[in-house]
């Protein structure tokens, strides 16, 4: 399933699935947050959060599978 | 189960699964999470979802949002041909953030008549939209202005939409007309002077426009440009809080938006002064003021709150007779409109549009390139790294001012980054550059730059108490640079004490808030304590003393509440300290001395609480120096010599543990020579012990310390003098005359020569000069020496002192030789400068001893030219010895 250029809002959706998923793991979602809402690179995100970029990228990694799934739940 | 549980373990798995070959994963998370079925499905779920999402899906999410609202708004409903009151809508001219605007007929044909129809979006006729729309029309019932689209009508349709009826503006966005008409520059800066007019009328009813662009000022067919769209003005003394200006900010077009309202900050009339220039901008070069590259809210608010704007005449640079053109006036004005600081742009609209006047008419503009800008160019080159640091603050200050939804977890942060940059600024580049030669304006540069960014950092948290503190210590450190002490070539009292008003302003308030605090009340005491001794330095003794007692007050009060504190301690003995110096001034001898046995009893707890503080036993050894010169001018030699005594053990712990402080080491120099010269130097009188071995011993130390000083730094200029000085001493204190004598004496006038050429307006070096030339007989030299130092010393009799003890022995010696022509004028030499010295030093004891001595050197030559020989000119040299020795 892909979420991405179809038309129509998932804004909301992600905003959902965002704050599901800080109220058990704040750091990915803040991760999310820098890299996306605040147009923050993986560096400078590294360097807000002071953890190693290579974290940031693991950690981004399950936070879209994540809210992927999340997203894809909500639609069922 | 829940996403909590166990959460841990599913991201260990999903990790080192996808670190698998594809083909082996399943396989692998079966066999990983063998015997727990929740686990699997969970990481296998979420494997999956990582096929699925794509590597861009979140951010492709966050882009198609903004499309999407972009799209929305843009969408045309079908409202073509319905009727709203008496007006039928015929099209769409437009989109507003919250509605969109039709072309409308009377629908009763009574007049062939067209008008604007703005109407709410349905969908968007929430509270807020419906509140705006009131404001809207509230807004423009009240303006009627030529260039402002007037307001006809209003009213609600029947199902419950808000509509405005306006005048209708058959025109071209103003940049459409400019291109369409090919206008030149000075007709596109005269299309801008009515909408300058325009805004500067609705500014004069507290109405801010806030999204001036491009599209809200159209201009007719008559070439009358008309101001429309107050859709998001704002009243600045609107009656209800206007709770709402988030919203409104994220409604306006960023291109022509200010950073202030980009960053959601307080909207003022300058702010549209910055669109206006904005307009003014793409007016003149076709291009928009700002790069904006991406969606993302940072982005956004980079490009216009960071990054530097470019000037128009480098953005047309390809067209080069208009870059021409642009280049200077244009660019200061519309750089000046544009400035990020809402602080430096034209103060109002007339401004602008006074300057563009002053352009139009080939007067001097107001608008001048930023001094600013101009001042750290300069600097730039001379210090490049300190200035990289510098913009990498200036970044952070700016990152961190803007918090707005999502960002504002980063801008805490950033404001914590950016205070710690700051403060690295003031403090540790400019340790950095201290000790670099002439590197002093550099270092208030630096100092002032850190002070900037702590400003604006206070600014945006008043009640920041650690903040205060830390820019009460940036303030004090500039005030410490301005004084000047410690390179002597900038100094500027006055500055330095607007700076430590500053910083004693903003630990008042931190002691206010919190009298307890140790650190503020620690600090207050520094800034009062420096005060006092710039006052002194430049003669205010007054204020000075008013200073030191204040900080003494303080240092008593954090005293009584805790006693054991050694550092309050040694502070309140450096207030008596420096009340000590400063009744020394006065002349008030009893009060220094009262003063300094205060001083004495808490600067010796303070060095005994720590032996190992440089500072402390340097106060110590300062202080016992003071003591022992009040208590020799009470004549108290004993007790003054005791206090010398104290000074050199001080001094000598200190040398023996830190060799290579040549300040302890000087200090040293001169408190062994202290104790020498209150033990006897040989031109005695006859208050001294006299007890020249002990003398003679206690300069042999003078000279050893101060030899080491000079071996180890030859270039030295001060090393120099004093090795010369020191052997000077040395040598006339050596008890028996000789070679060793003769040598050590001929060292040190080689050694003072030197320093005298190096520096010949230094008066000390001059004095010690006179001196050793005449101990060495060399009177001639002496003489010549002391009449050119005189004829800058009229104030300073020692100067006319020392040529004496030079001019009597010679002119008594020429006397007796019989050879009076010679005698006489050498006698002249003193007199004439005896009297002139009278005539314009002060009529002190000193002064008045040091003169009366040229007299009795008067009188004792013609006794001697009188007696030794005999007849008229015998009578008449008796009479005039007479008159000399009667004169005193």
């Amino acid at each position: 399933m892909s979420f991405a250029p179809e038309r129509g809002r998932h804004i909301q959706e992600l905003d959902d699935a965002l704050n599901a998923l800080a109220a058990f793991d704040e750091r990915k979602a803040k991760v999310m947050e820098l890299r996306f809402f605040g147009g923050c690179s993986v560096e400078e995100t590294a360097q807000a959060l002071g953890i190693s970029t290579a974290t940031i990228t693991r950690e981004q990694r399950l936070a879209e599978a994540w809210l992927h799934r999340e997203m894809a739940r909500g639609k069922a | 189960m829940t996403q909590a549980q166990g959460w841990e373990r599913v991201q260990e798995i999903f990790h080192q699964a996808l670190e698998q070959p594809p083909e082996a994963r399943d396989a692998w998370v079966e066999n990983a999470c063998a015997g727990d079925p929740g686990l699997h499905a969970e990481v296998a779920s979420l494997l999956e979802s990582d096929c699925a999402a794509g590597a861009d899906f979140v951010d492709a999410n966050v882009r198609q949002a903004v499309l999407d609202l972009h799209e929305e708004q843009t969408a045309k409903p079908a409202m073509e041909g319905r009727l709203v009151g008496h007006w039928r809508l015929i099209r769409e001219l437009g989109q507003g953030g919250m509605g969109a605007v039709y072309l409308a007929e009377r629908a009763d044909s009574q007049y062939e008549s067209r008008v604007a129809i703005k109407l709410v979006r349905r969908g968007y006729d929430t509270d807020f939209i419906l509140r705006r729309f009131r404001r809207e029309r509230q807004i423009l019932a009240r303006l009627e202005h030529p260039n402002i689209t007037r307001m006809l009508d209003g009213g609600t349709t029947d199902d419950g939409i808000p509509y405005l009826v306006m005048e209708h503006v058959e025109g071209l966005w103003i940049t459409s007309y400019a291109t369409k008409h090919k206008l030149g520059v000075e007709e596109r800066i005269r299309l801008c002077l009515p909408v300058c007019a325009a805004v500067a009328y609705a500014h004069r009813y507290f109405i801010v426009h806030r999204d001036l662009k491009p599209g809200n000022i159209l201009v007719d067919a008559n070439g009358i440009p008309k101001l429309l769209d107050f859709g998001i003005a704002k009243l600045l003394h609107a009656q209800q809080p206007d709770s709402t200006q988030t919203q409104g900010a994220s409604m306006l077009t960023p291109d022509y938006a200010s950073p202030e309202q980009i960053r959601g900050e307080p909207v003022t009339l300058v702010s549209d002064v910055y669109s206006m220039g904005a307009v003014l901008y793409e007016l003149l070069t076709g291009v928009l003021p700002h790069r904006i590259e991406s969606c993302a809210p940072l982005a956004l608010e980079r490009a216009i709150c960071v990054d530097p704007l470019v000037p128009p005449s480098v953005v047309v640079s390809g067209d080069r007779s208009l870059a021409r053109r642009l280049r200077g006036d244009l660019d200061n004005i519309v750089l000046r409109a544009m400035q990020k600081e809402p602080g430096r742009r034209y103060m109002s609209l007339e401004h602008l549009a006074e300057d563009l006047q002053r352009y139009l008419e080939s007067r001097p503009v107001k608008a001048r390139p930023d001094s600013a800008t101009y001042r750290i160019d300069r600097f730039v080159r001379r210090n490049r790294v300190s200035v990289a640091l510098g913009a990498a603050a200036a970044m952070a200050v700016l990152a961190g001012a803007f918090a707005v939804g999502h960002e504002a977890l980063i801008a805490r942060e950033r404001f914590q980054d950016v205070r710690k940059l700051a403060t690295t600024f003031v403090f540790d580049v400019e340790d950095a550059v201290r000790p670099l030669p002439g590197s002093t304006r550099v270092r208030q540069l630096i100092t002032r730059t850190g002070i900037e960014y702590l400003n604006s950092l206070s600014r945006s948290s008043a009640r920041d108490w650690d903040l205060k503190r830390e820019l009460a210590s940036a303030w004090l450190r500039i005030g410490v640079v301005q004084d000047g002490q410690e390179s002597s070539n900038l100094s500027d009292p006055n500055s330095a004490l607007v700076s430590f008003e500053n910083a004693g302003r903003l630990l008042d308030e931190v002691l206010r808030h919190d009298p307890s605090d140790a650190k503020a009340a620690f600090a207050r005491m520094r800034v009062f304590y420096e005060t006092s001794d710039v006052l002194r330095v430049s003669g205010r003794f007054r204020e000075a003393s008013a200073a030191a007692e204040a900080g003494l007050r303080l240092a008593k009060s954090r005293i009584a509440a805790d006693p054991k504190n050694t550092d309050v301690v040694q502070y309140d003995g450096l207030f008596h300290l420096d009340l000590v110096r400063l009744r020394q001034k006065a002349g008030d001898l009893n009060g220094a001395e009262s003063e300094a046995e205060a001083a004495n009893r808490l600067l010796r707890q303070a060095a005994e609480a720590k032996p190992e503080n440089r500072e402390s036993q340097l106060s110590l050894s300062d202080l016992y120096a003071r003591l022992g010169s009040i208590k020799a001018a009470l004549g108290h030699r004993d007790e003054a010599l005791a206090s010398y005594r104290n000074g050199v053990s001080v001094l000598e712990a200190l040398c023996r543990r830190l060799p290579s402080d040549t300040q302890a080491r000087r200090e040293l120099m001169f408190a062994y020579s202290h104790v020498g010269d209150t033990i006897g130097s040989s031109n005695s009188t006859n208050d001294n012990r006299g007890d020249l071995p002990l003398a003679f011993e206690a300069y042999g130390k003078m000279a050893e310390h101060a030899k080491f000083l000079y071996d180890a730094d030859q270039a030295d200029a001060r090393s120099l003098g004093d090795y010369g000085i020191a052997l000077l001493r040395l040598g006339r204190a050596t008890p028996t005359a000789g070679p060793r004598k003769r040598e050590t004496l001929e060292h040190s006038r080689e050694l003072l020569n030197r320093a005298a050429e190096g520096d010949p307006q230094n008066r000390t070096i001059a004095v010690h000069k006179i001196w050793v030339e005449t101990e060495l007989r060399d009177y001639a030299a002496a003489i010549a020496t002391g009449e050119k130092t005189m004829i800058s010393a009229l104030d300073d009799s020692s100067v006319l002192r020392m040529m004496e003890s030079a001019v009597r022995p010679l002119a008594e010696e020429q006397a007796r030789g019989g050879q009076r022509e010679q005698a006489l004028a050498t006698l002249d030499h003193s007199l004439r400068w005896a009297k002139k010295v009278d005539a314009a030093a002060p009529q002190t004891y000193t002064v008045f001893v040091n003169v009366a001595r040229a007299w009795q050197t008067a009188g004792s030559v013609y006794t001697i030219l009188a007696n030794g020989k005999t007849g008229q000119r015998a009578d008449q040299d008796r009479a005039a010895a007479r008159a000399w020795i009667q004169r005193k």
